[in-house]
Parts: structure tokens; sequence; C-alpha cells
């Protein structure tokens, strides 16, 4: 058992995959095992940093690869496969609250100002940037919010964000430093040294 | 965050813009227009570094355990639709490939029919007439060989090719019997020689003459029967006639001899005439064949015409 867990352990994502399709139970679990916590923070940086929603998410994206694992194309790398079904459900997400939104008298808006405050109220000694950072990403557009999250939270390349979002290199490229320069913008005040002073007087 | 060189971002969190190379300048130069841009990219690269890092959130354990029930789940529910689509669904597409399997066949081997037909018309054919021409020249020599065997048979019983040579061997042995065994014989041999010698010597015949003529006469006749008959003697039967004739008066002797050879002619025509039926039957049995081979020949070529 311990020898078979090692073995899977070294399979790359894509022969992990291939397992899954044969109905390999092992291989499925080494896969939730590697992504289980990437896909669920980032739903939740994607949905509003609501948990709940996060994890549901989360389930029903490995719901579907265990409905229709045929659909991966072993072309393609696992992780850019996973990475644009995560994104296709949350653009989804969007739209169903964008529906909601305008039925419900903005009750997207409701629920990030609780999660925000709360957040605010709680952190604000450990992380003043972070929450300020996040307010100024509700504030972005999804194409540019997407890009921001998979490049510098997720890690992912330009080119594997170009495979998830089925976009140019150049477009990623452009959305990454239109981002970056809209937060600089927006994030003046957090520049190394203003941080360093405010951690040294304990204003966070 | 894990950046390489081929990342603006490592310049951006390595290096100040004085810094740069000319090469890293160019390569950074494509999407930061100035130094301020540059500047202010990367301090908010630094503090995005230097923030605290945030806790990841934890997946739920039952999420993990309600998948796996879930994938065991899918997995038999495939076990049993794969058992089940391939118990029916195959059996459709087998018929499928029987069907196509049996036309493309059927087509093949009809193709080859046609194409063997056509190769082998010629041939076909031409054995066909072979066959004909055999059996023509079959005919021919069963018409011939029944001759050649009584033929044979003629040789065997009478050495005499020649009925004349038969008439003159009868003649003689006549004669020689006569003058041999009977006295009347010797008489009128006797006479003959007077009568002959008269001739030659150019008196005319008397009437004891004339009898002896009239009797030549008939011995004439009766050998001329001999020989238009074309029948079979023996030396046997020969004898022993001339030995009856022997023991009877002259003429009465030569008219039994005379009976005997036409009842063996007649017999021999009798035998003749088994062997010409024997022929015709041959005859009329490959005639037959040689009309139905036609008739096959003629079937053929309305099967070819229809193909």
């Amino acid at each position: 058992m311990k020898l078979a867990k090692q073995a899977y352990s070294t399979y790359t994502d894509e022969q992990l995959m291939d397992e899954v399709v044969k109905g390999n139970s092992r291989a499925f679990t080494e896969l939730y095992e590697r992504y289980s916590k990437p896909m669920l923070n980032y739903f939740y940086k994607m949905l509003w940093q609501d948990k709940l929603k996060a994890e549901d998410f989360m389930q029903e994206l490995f719901t579907k690869i265990i409905q229709k694992p045929h659909l991966f194309n072993s072309k393609l790398r696992f992780k850019t496969w996973i990475f644009s079904i995560a994104n296709n459900m949350c653009k989804n997400e969007y739209r169903k609250q964008e529906v909601r939104k305008d039925s419900n008298n903005d009750l997207h808006d409701n629920m990030a100002i609780n999660d925000g405050s709360d957040n605010q109220i709680k952190k604000v000694d450990e992380s003043l940037f972070n929450d300020r950072l996040k307010e100024e990403l509700k504030e972005l557009s999804v194409s540019h919010r997407e890009v921001f999250i998979l490049r510098f939270k997720q890690g992912l390349s330009l080119k594997e964000i170009a495979e998830v979002l089925d976009v140019s290199e150049g477009t990623v490229k452009s959305r990454v430093f239109y981002t970056l320069k809209k937060l600089s913008a927006s994030l003046k005040e957090f520049n190394p040294i203003t941080v360093s002073l405010l951690l040294l007087l304990g204003i966070s | 965050m894990d950046f390489n060189k081929n990342d603006i971002e490592y310049y951006l969190l390595t290096k100040e813009y004085n810094s740069l190379t000319k090469e890293e300048l160019a390569f950074v130069s494509d999407t930061i227009v100035s130094e301020a841009e540059y500047n202010s990219l990367r301090q908010l690269l630094l503090v995005m570094e230097e923030a605290p890092v945030e806790e990841l959130l934890e997946p739920n354990p039952q999420i993990k355990e309600d998948l796996v029930i879930d994938f065991e789940k899918a997995r038999w529910q495939k076990g049993a639709a794969a058992a089940s689509t391939a118990k029916v669904i195959p059996l459709k597409e087998e018929r499928k490939h029987k069907k196509n399997g049996l036309f493309w066949l059927s087509i093949a081997a009809s193709l080859a029919l046609l194409i063997g037909l056509y190769m082998s018309k010629d041939s076909f054919f031409n054995s066909s007439d072979n066959q004909m021409a055999q059996l023509e020249q079959k005919v021919v020599k069963e018409t011939k060989t029944p001759k050649l065997e009584v033929e044979k048979q003629e040789e065997t019983a009478v050495p005499f090719e020649d009925s004349n040579e038969l008439e003159a061997a009868i003649v003689e042995e006549k004669t020689n019997t006569a003058s041999q065994s009977s006295p009347i014989i010797t008489q009128r041999n006797e006479l003959m020689t007077n009568k002959d010698n008269k001739i030659a010597a150019g008196q005319t015949p008397t009437i004891e003459d004339a009898d002896v003529l009239l009797e030549e006469d008939d011995l004439a006749e009766e050998t001329i029967t001999i020989g238009s008959a074309n029948g079979k003697r023996d030396n046997y039967s020969l004898d022993q006639e001339l030995s009856n004739d022997a023991s009877n008066t002259f003429s009465s002797a030569e008219v039994v001899v005379a009976d005997k050879i036409l009842e063996k002619e007649l017999a021999l025509v009798a035998v003749d005439g088994e062997v010409s039926q024997d022929k015709n039957s041959k005859l009329t049995t490959s005639v037959k064949e040689s009309v139905s081979l036609k008739g096959d020949k003629e079937l053929i070529d309305l099967l070819y015409t229809a193909l």
C-alpha cells in the first residue's frame, strides 16, 4: 500500500489522469491531494473569499473530473486544464451573481462588504496590505483579476495562463501589466518604506 | 512567487532601473515605458513579496471521502454500462460488419467469377472444341476399328485375301479331291481332258462333252456366288464338304456344297449385321454426346451474355 502510494507520487499529473480514466481510485486520490488546496484557495480568491462557496466549487470541480475524465486531452497539461475548468466555473458564477444582483438589489456587494469588513477588523494588524489588495482586486474586471490571481497567487506562467484562458500570451502579458499598473497606482501608499514605518509604529 | 529571466517580474524584483544592462533594459522597455513606471511596479511587487503570506485554506476532509465514494460509484456504473453495451452494441455493430462483409464478399466473388469466366472463356471453349474434335476422332476410329477387327478375323479365318484366290483354291481342291477320291470325278476329268483336247484340235465336242460343259458352268456359278458372298470358309469345312461330295453323285454333291456355302454366307451376313448394329449404336451415342456438348456450349454462351 505504502509502495503503491509512493509510486503514484512519482507520477506526473497527466499519467495520473490516464489512470483515473481507467478507473484507478488511488490515482484520483493522488490528484486530489495535489490540487484540492490550490483549487480551494483559487475559488476562495475568485469568489469573494467565501470559504463555503469555494469548498462547494472545489467539490463540484472534482465531481466533474470523476464523471467525465475522458474529456481530458492528454496533449495538454493537467494544471492548465483544471484551472481552465475552475475559471469557467467562476465566470458562470459571476453571470449568475449579475442576474441576482439585478433582481435582489445588490446582494453581491453586501456579501463583499460583510466579508471585507470582518476581515478588516480581524486582520488589520497582520495584513493591512493584503486586505487593501483584496479590495482593489474586487474593483478590477474579471479578466484582469483572474490573470492577476493566476499569475501572482497560483504561480502560473504567462503561457499557462494563456492556455487556461484560451487567449494569446501577448494578451495575458498586457493584462498582467495593466493590472500591476492599476494596483500600483491605487496602492501607492504601500511602498516598502511606508510599510516598514507602519510596522515600526505598530499601527498595523 | 518564482520568476525566471524571461519574466519582467524577475528584473522588477531583483534590479533597480539604473542597474539594468542594455539588453535587460531593451527587454523591459517592451512593456514598461519609463523609469517612474518601472519603480512604481517594483515597489508593488516588493510589498507583495514582503507582505505576510496568506494562510491557505485547507479543504474539508469530508469532501475527499465523498469524492472517493462518488468515484467508486461512477466506476461501477461505467463498468456496468460498458458490460451492457459490450453485449448489445457490438452485436449490432457485428451485424453491420457481417452485412458489410457479406456484401463485399459477394461483390468480390462475383468479380472473381466474371474475371475467371473472361480469362478462361477462350480456353474453356477451346477445350470444349477439343473435346468435340476428340469425340469426332473417336467416332471415326470406332467406325474404322470394327472393320479392322473384321478384317483381322477374316485374315485369321481365311488366308486368302482375294476372292479370286479363294475361288481358284476351291476349284483346285475340288478337282484334287475329285481326282483323288471319286471314280466319277476321275471319269469326269478324263472327259474334260478329252473335251479340251478336242477343242484344241478344232473338233466339235460331243453330247457327253456338253454334259461336262454344263457341269462346268454350274461350278463356275457356284464359285461366283462364293466370291460375291465374301464369306468365311475354313479348310476343315471345305474338306468335309468335298468328302461328302465324294460319297454322293457329282451333281447332287455340288448342290449340297452350294447350299452349305449359302447358309454360311447368310450366317456371315448376320454377323456383319450385328457388327454394324454395334457400330451404329456407338455412333449414335457419340453423336448424342457431341450434340449435348454443343447444347452446353450454347448454354454457357447464354450465361456469359447474361452476366
